[in-house]
């Protein structure tokens, strides 16, 4: 009885994990970067199997597919250097082009990367004044064709884009979208991917709006490595990725996103981005 | 096995029949005793303790077990439900890569208590989010970390011990991909605790027990022994012959029930010791009584015989003197010489050797024959009250010598009722155990019984030891010659039964006679004949007139002269 209650010993831990400043077993883990397009469970739904493609092909070095919750959070890591491999926006990739990356690739169909601005159908807005002291909501300052194109278009369709509206960044394509249908904003801006996003998986919302105004295309988003990343792996996974096109697969994987196909760039092929930039910075605050 | 048996002188133990080989006995349980527990209580309070101690330490130890299980399953499910809430939570923020927002997500688990640390590691093992925010950065490399991180996406117990329970959850991307994982460590010590204090609770509970256990043996057991030892001392007090010990126990249980049993026995044999003294009494009276009357009867032989002798010449004086002094002289000493025959015909009755005429006789008709008699001799202030049975009660004797019994006790009653009183004279069966048979000297159970009883003023034990006595009286001198209840006993006593006296002083006093029944055929006499036969006659007056052919009863000379006196005497008298 003595040995049954007199005795309480503290257990003693037998385990408890150990941690090391390096890993167990060394792998090359190159993070990939994709700007907010979607929120991160969509990002991953769209574009971790064409990351897992590639690494079930590159044999060795491991891709990692990295989200980001908002673009500033995104484009802060891009400048700081966080990410080996990224998908930015234009607007994002010249500004990248200072923190030492480049650009190897960019995603195809340039057309389709334009702006949309979406009204409610039963709101009567069907002229650019009529958005006149109304508020208009956007991903972010930065979103090129989701921002950019579209306030450089309201700007020059009869409005100052500076004083005739107010303009509520929501941080996501689907929050400024979402923005409209709750009549939060009058208008809402994004671009072709995310809307046609949002029709499949929220057609219900979706068919209470309409697209009403839609920009000029511009260069599509850039694929950039980090320059410290060893050449042949930029150059083996742009090669799988401007091969993609070319199989059943790979194009069944480029729908998701859904491109037609990705195309090899460089920096040079953004040097129209840059001159819209040029312009669009010395208009609009 | 035996123990050794007291001190003392035991009941001697069974011994085989020389006859021939004994019967097998059947066996008796003798329970051992061990050495170190030599008394009941001290059995009884160890006996009680111990089980009380078993019992709770069993029931502890199941307890334990049980709450252990329980609270180990508690533990991992919460375990587990952290881990999968927050590898759920932490999804999004992985594919973002959003190591703040992990951190305060895990951060805020800090709030369990129990809660060592929670861990978010990418699928290479590298910390993205810890409790322990300076480890975020880190790897893990301890060997059951890295089998997770190998292993199958699934939840998963990494390590579990009473120390430390560490859960592995993976984190899984809207694509089912694992994307990182999830450790939870929770400490067991909540558990340890409240194990402890089951344990403690148990000990105490445990003790409690025991103690209560322990003094209700106590208790009990003082009682059981208490009680016992008295036994025993009244039992020892009993073997030094103090049999007026008893046990006295109080309550109803199986001791008390023993010692009533005890004190039962105690008093049948203290019954059995009272009625052999009495029985041994009554013998000692009945020898003391049967010395004397052979004493008194030898005397009164040899007496009886002088006096014959005495009056017989004391007779023929007078007859030859004429008128005067002489002669007057001389009818003294024939009176005195009749009052002592008197005496000598009363003590030869005593030592019964009378010559009895036995017939068979209905007692019932005996005492009614006195009925008359009785009521003369005592007086109208005192009521005669007769009680015969219906059925006839046939003895064999003497019915001068019945009356003459009667009669005495009617007039010892008389005198104890001066002032009045009632006289019951009841006559009935009685049939006797063999015992009291024999004590009294009786040749018969079958008998039959004269009770008579008064009113009186009754007798004390001195005077009632001694009533059967030759010549006891209480009676004033010169108003009895103390030989009435001699004469009694002595005709009953020749008559094959006895008489029994039952008295208090101011309660009264009852004669009980005893007389044997008849055989249902032929008068019995040799009853009475068997009875040693007195070789001598009474004293009877010898009166002119009343001799014709004499026949000479005795041998003895002085006889012979006196007979031969008066027959010249007479023969002068009238010329033959």
């Amino acid at each position: 009885v003595a040995a049954l209650a007199g005795c309480q010993v503290e257990p003693r831990a037998t385990y408890a994990p150990s941690y090391g400043a390096r890993p167990a077993r060394e792998l090359a883990v190159y993070r990939l970067a994709v700007h907010p397009l979607h929120n991160p469970q969509r990002l991953a739904e769209v574009y971790g199997p064409i990351v897992a493609h590639l690494n079930q092909r590159l044999g060795g070095p491991v891709l990692q597919l990295e989200a980001a919750r908002s673009y500033e959070e995104f484009e802060s890591k891009l400048y700081g250097r966080n990410y080996e491999l990224a998908l930015p926006n234009p607007h994002q990739t010249l500004h990248a082009l200072h923190s030492g990356y480049r650009v190897f690739g960019k995603m195809g169909d340039d057309q389709r990367f334009r702006g949309l601005i979406l009204v409610r159908r039963d709101a009567g807005l069907l002229r650019v004044e009529q958005l006149r002291g109304t508020t208009v909501s956007f991903p972010a300052p930065t979103a090129l064709a989701a921002t950019m194109l579209p306030l450089w278009y309201l700007h020059t369709h009869g409005l100052d884009a500076n004083r005739d509206i107010r303009r509520r960044y929501t941080g996501s394509q689907e929050s400024s979208i979402m923005s409209v249908y709750l009549g939060d904003s009058a208008a809402a801006a994004t671009w072709d991917v995310p809307w046609e996003a949002f029709q499949r998986s929220r057609p219900e919302m979706a068919a209470a709006l309409v697209v009403r105004w839609i920009t000029d295309p511009l260069l599509n988003n850039s694929l950039m490595a980090r320059d410290d990343v060893p050449p042949d792996l930029v150059q083996r996974v742009g090669a799988l990725l401007f091969a993609l096109h070319e199989s059943p697969e790979g194009a069944r994987l480029l729908a998701q996103i859904p491109i037609s196909r990705f195309e090899p760039a460089s920096a040079e092929t953004y040097g129209p981005v840059q001159a819209f930039l040029d312009t669009y910075e010395r208009t609009i605050q | 096995v035996s123990a050794p048996s007291a001190a003392g002188p035991g009941p001697a133990a069974p011994t085989a029949s020389p006859a021939g080989p004994a019967a097998p006995r059947p066996r008796r349980w003798r329970p051992v005793a061990p050495a170190w527990l030599p008394t009941i209580r001290a059995q009884l309070i160890l006996g009680v303790t111990a089980v009380h101690l078993m019992l709770v330490a069993g029931l502890t130890v199941e307890v334990v077990t049980r709450q252990r299980s329980f609270l180990t399953q508690q533990s991992r499910e919460e375990a587990e439900g952290l881990a999968r809430l927050l590898a759920l939570n932490s999804s999004s923020w992985v594919l973002a890569n959003d190591v703040a927002g992990l951190g305060e997500m895990v951060a805020a688990l800090r709030e369990h208590a129990d809660l060592r640390y929670a861990v978010v590691a990418s699928t290479g093992g590298q910390v993205l989010a810890h409790t322990d925010p300076g480890k975020v950065g880190l790897h893990l490399t301890d060997p059951q970390s890295l089998a997770v991180l190998q292993g199958p996406p699934l939840l998963q117990v990494v390590h579990a011990d009473e120390a430390l329970l560490d859960v592995a959850a993976p984190v899984f991307s809207s694509t089912g991909d694992c994307i990182a994982w999830v450790r939870i460590g929770e400490g067991q010590e909540a558990i340890t605790r409240n194990l402890a204090a089951v344990r403690r609770d148990g000990l105490v509970l445990g003790l409690a027990a025991a103690l209560l256990g322990a003094a209700f043996a106590a208790a009990v057991g003082f009682r059981l022994t208490t009680r016992t030892r008295h036994l025993l001392s009244i039992s020892q007090g009993v073997r030094a012959g103090r049999t007026d010990l008893r046990a006295n126990l109080g309550g109803g249980d199986e001791l008390a029930q023993l010692g009533a049993g005890f004190d039962a026995m105690l008093d049948g044999i203290q019954a059995r010791e009272c009625e052999n003294a009495r029985l041994e009494a009554e013998l000692l009276h009945a020898q003391r009584l049967e010395s004397v009357g052979r004493l008194a009867g030898g005397v009164a032989h040899d007496f009886n015989n002088l006096l014959t002798a005495i009056v017989g010449n004391a007779e023929l004086i007078r007859d030859q003197l004429p008128e005067g002094d002489l002669r007057t002289s001389a009818g003294e000493i024939l009176e005195a010489g009749r009052r002592a025959a008197e005496v000598t015909r009363g003590l030869l009755a005593f030592s019964r050797k009378q010559l009895l005429s036995p017939a068979r006789l209905d007692l019932r008709e005996v005492v009614r024959g006195t009925d008359r008699l009785l009521a003369r001799l005592i007086g109208e202030d005192i009521q005669v009250v007769l009680r015969t049975s219906e059925e006839a009660l046939e003895v064999v004797g003497n019915r001068a010598q019945l009356e003459q019994v009667l009669m005495n006790l009617g007039t010892n009653a008389r005198d104890a009722m001066p002032a009045g009183g009632t006289l019951t004279i009841e006559v009935s069966s009685a049939e006797l155990p063999d015992a009291e048979v024999a004590a009294r000297g009786l040749r018969s159970r079958r008998l039959a019984l004269v009770a008579v009883r008064d009113t009186g003023c009754g007798m004390d034990p001195a005077t009632r030891s001694r009533i059967f006595d030759p010549f006891f009286t209480t009676k004033e001198v010169g108003k009895g010659t103390g030989l009435g209840l001699s004469m009694a006993y002595g005709i009953l006593r020749q008559h094959g039964g006895c008489i029994e006296v039952q008295s208090e002083p101011g309660r009264g006093t009852t004669f009980l006679l005893y007389l044997p029944l008849a055989p249902a055929t032929g008068p019995d006499v040799a009853a009475v004949r068997s009875t040693p036969a007195p070789t001598d006659a009474p004293v009877r007056p010898v009166t002119a007139g009343a001799v014709g052919a004499v026949g000479v009863p005795g041998q003895e000379t002085i006889l012979l002269a006196r007979v031969r006196g008066a027959l010249d005497h007479r023969g002068r008298e009238s010329g033959s």
